[in-house]
């Protein structure tokens, strides 16, 4: 075995040894959503809203969304299940992907103490920076959810609605201690457990199913792609967005 | 004649273009409402995405 042979044996037996390393080991938790709105209770003239409220609460059972999270960091997303009679186009469809801010990709990164989301929106991809998620109100109300003990936690949080102005939301989180992860649906972390449910205002993200520590390889990776901006910065855009469309439909 | 031909073809055609632009205004109104009601029978104000969103579909149909 001549010099040369023997560098490039050392080289790929680096090679492999590399890439058997990253293959860490990670875990999947496959969420659904749903709106916690009691239809009976609401009433409406326009039969359109109510046409689209119940066509738009069966295209959101076919919605699913996916946590993989290894020690280090975590990715959200949607699963592309869309098949044909999903129509990708209609305002139901659309909606129902749009309620809970459950669009585009959310990435934390627990070494950098970082969470981004990125997006489409006004036609053009952002990578959101979040803000630190903290001030969780831990409360000792518990719950079972699929045979893991959940613990109530409470916060207050803030989105850019449709007059522009900055609303007040509650999210509940149920997480359990029994799987020591600190991650969540969306952009919601930081608990002494993972989060098995999640209520985002008026839509609520359960658990469908539960896989832990998988071997086959994943992609858990920050996305690329995207404007870089921070979240108070995009809100401010949002915000002066949304006043001027006020101001040119005049409400 | 061949004024009066131009000055005829001008009118018109202005008075087309502000209909098409005033059933555009109207109809961006009408989508708008929708979305309110929407927003109403939701019981909760949506984000600027969502009602924009809204809008933007109504229209389009």
């Amino acid at each position: 075995m001549n010099y040369f042979t023997k560098k490039i044996l050392l080289l790929l037996t680096l090679t492999i040894s590399i890439n058997i390393n990253s293959q860490e080991v990670h875990s999947k938790i496959i969420y659904k959503k749903k709106i916690n709105i009691d239809l009976k209770k609401r009433k409406s003239k326009n039969k359109e809203a109510i046409k689209l409220l119940e066509t738009l609460f069966d295209k959101m059972n076919k919605l699913e969304y996916v946590l993989l999270f290894n020690k280090k960091k975590s990715i959200f997303k949607e699963i592309s299940k869309l098949n044909r009679d999903f129509e990708e186009n209609s305002l139901s469809s659309g909606l129902s992907k749009l309620l809970g801010d459950s669009n585009g990709i959310y990435f934390t990164d627990k070494e950098k103490n970082k969470i981004y989301h990125q997006k489409e929106f006004e036609s053009e991809f952002f990578l959101i920076e979040q803000d630190k998620i903290s001030d969780w109100n831990i409360t000792h109300e518990k719950k079972e959810i699929d045979n893991y003990t959940c613990f109530k936690a409470t916060k207050n949080d803030t989105y850019v609605g449709s007059s522009g102005n900055l609303i007040k939301k509650k999210i509940i989180a149920w997480y359990t201690p029994q799987i020591p992860f600190n991650y969540g649906p969306l952009k919601y972390n930081g608990l002494p457990g993972l989060i098995l449910e999640l209520q985002n205002d008026k839509v609520i993200f359960y658990v469908k199913e539960i896989r832990l520590n998988l071997n086959n390889k994943e992609n858990i990776s920050k996305p690329k792609k995207g404007i870089k901006i921070t979240q108070s910065k995009h809100d401010s855009i949002v915000m002066g967005l949304a006043k001027s469309f006020r101001k040119r439909t005049g409400n | 004649m061949k004024k009066l031909f131009l000055t005829l073809t001008l009118v018109l055609a202005t008075g087309t273009l502000m209909n098409a632009n005033t059933l555009e205004v109207e109809k961006e109104i009408n989508c708008v409402e929708f979305a309110f009601d929407l927003e109403q029978f939701f019981g909760f104000e949506f984000n600027y995405e969502q009602f924009s969103y809204v809008v933007e579909r109504c229209e389009a149909l």
